[in-house]
């Protein structure tokens, strides 16, 4: 993912287009930091709930040809420009989806080879269950006081009540939307802090991050 | 705004791949330009794990979701957050650091604000008792200013009073000017009240350059008043209009008569005052006879 605070792009030949893309996005390059950011969210996500791997990827090889049709197409909603290329990035990916088997494809015989270490598979899981859980604990003391006790507040109900979290937006001086905005950010920043202290820990067991 | 209660379930049906191609063309654009319904979107995500980790979903639901949201190694990782969260959330398991008392951030913020009108409160009293001791130290100089000056309108009135000395009866000279003074002022009751019409005799010395005659009067319903001074052959030699009185202490009024000493030649003087009613003609209130010489005669 590219860098927006260094001043050196990590490739010399891809910082014009960039450049390009977000002086499209907004005049500002603040501002259009926080667009390239936020329409980046929403391509990744859009990949994810059209059930594509690799999300990131795909967002990123959306934005590369958007930068290639700037100059020669004229595009004035980026996000809506964004969008219909991302389509076609979709379709292509699906297609190669297709040609991978999936699990629940393979017969009986090959099912049972592959589930046949049912207590090591449950020991695994186990195990890292538990690393999980210490990386969260970990990842929760990382974020300010106030975003931990935020995050804490919004999921600590059972099933979720529409009429709590207007109540909590409220005592915190909120609209509904802007909560939604902090803990979903939230809840984003600390799965990644989580997978990456996960993978380190497959790693290195010992390792605390 | 949108409306969540008619989205929600358009929400979790799209994200468990339920809606038909048309459906979920417009849900994207529509996310795509709303960040409002986007981040809706996220949240009912979020939801819908928790759900499934809960064991809340429907039959159908868990098998869509199982089917197609854990169809990616990153859905699965999210799922497997969620797990973990929801097992330290409701079995309260977290760590020390993070199991404290929720307080609202609006009550932290309340302890603030009222520490800081405190403070305010504080810095406030202080001033106003620094203003208040500098107003009571400026009370004290304008009240000894006023004393002062009450003291000093006492000093002169007196020497108003030290001036005015009687001169008709014992026909005392009118007082000699002060070294260095340029006017010499006497008072004169009329003639016909004098007891031993003894004649005033007025000296004038080069450094005076004004005679005021301070004409006793016993009734002052005639203001303005007019002086006129006459030689005693009966010259008019000047007039002055438009006189008014001033109380002479409590023995009644005077009319000061203002007169340029270069008028006044060596000689006899008669001035009379005039006075007129509203609507009347002015009438004689009295008569002045005094005697002018100069310093340098014997």
């Amino acid at each position: 993912m590219r860098n927006l605070i260094s001043p050196f792009p990590p490739d010399g030949n891809e910082s014009a287009p960039f450049e390009a893309l977000l002086r499209l996005l907004d005049q500002d390059r603040e501002l259009a930091g926080q667009k390239y950011e936020s329409l980046r969210r929403k391509l990744i996500k859009f990949f994810e709930w059209n059930f594509c791997f690799l999300a990131e990827d795909l967002a990123d090889e959306t934005f590369k040809r958007v930068e290639q049709k700037i100059g020669r197409e004229d595009i004035r909603d980026v996000a809506a420009f964004a969008w219909g290329i991302a389509k076609n990035v979709r379709q292509e990916a699906r297609k190669t989806i297709g040609r991978t088997i999936q699990i629940s494809g393979l017969t009986e015989k090959e099912k049972s080879r592959a589930d046949s270490d049912g207590v090591e598979k449950t020991v695994g899981e186990k195990l890292q269950r538990e690393r999980r859980f210490e990386c969260l604990q970990l990842c929760l003391e990382r974020i300010p006081v106030n975003d931990r006790e935020l995050f804490l507040a919004y999921h600590n109900v059972k099933g979720e009540s529409l009429a709590y979290r207007k109540e909590l937006a409220k005592r915190l001086g909120l609209t509904l939307g802007a909560l939604r905005v902090k803990v979903n950010r939230l809840r984003n920043q600390l799965e990644r802090c989580v997978g990456q202290c996960a993978a380190a820990r497959r790693v290195n067991p010992r390792k605390i991050t | 705004m949108t409306d969540e209660a008619q989205h929600r379930p358009n929400l979790s049906r799209y994200l468990l791949g339920q809606v038909s191609p048309q459906e979920r063309e417009q849900i994207e654009g529509l996310y795509f330009r709303d960040d409002e319904l986007f981040e809706e979107l996220v949240s009912a995500e979020n939801d819908l794990i928790d759900r499934y980790i809960r064991g809340d979903l429907g039959e159908t639901e868990k098998e869509h979701f199982e089917a197609h949201f854990l169809s990616t190694p990153e859905r699965v990782q999210r799922v497997e957050f969620a797990r973990s969260l929801a097992s330290a959330a409701f079995a309260g398991n977290m760590p020390a650091s993070t199991r404290t008392n929720l307080r609202p951030a609006i009550s932290r913020l309340f302890v603030r604000l009222a520490a800081a009108a405190l403070l305010a409160s504080l810095i406030g009293l202080a001033w106003m008792v620094v203003a208040n001791r500098r107003l009571h130290h400026q009370l004290e100089e304008a009240q000894q200013g006023q004393i002062k000056a009450q003291e000093e309108t006492e000093e002169l009135r007196r020497k108003i009073t030290d001036l005015q000395q009687p001169a008709g009866a014992s026909g005392q000279t009118g007082n000699l000017p002060a070294p260095g003074s340029a006017i010499l002022s006497l008072v004169l009751a009329p003639d016909l009240v004098r007891s031993n019409a003894q004649q005033v005799t007025v000296q004038l010395s080069p450094m005076i350059s004004r005679v005021v005659l301070l004409l006793r009067c016993s009734n002052d319903n005639f203001s303005p008043y007019e002086a006129v001074l006459e030689t005693v052959e009966g010259s008019q030699v000047w007039q002055k209009k438009n006189l008014i009185s001033m109380p002479e202490g409590n023995e009644g009024t005077v009319v000061s008569v203002d007169i340029p000493a270069n008028v006044l030649k060596r000689g006899d003087y008669v001035a009379r005052l005039l006075g007129a009613a509203i609507g009347q003609k002015p009438t004689e209130l009295g008569v002045y006879s005094f005697r002018v010489t100069h310093v340098t005669e014997k």
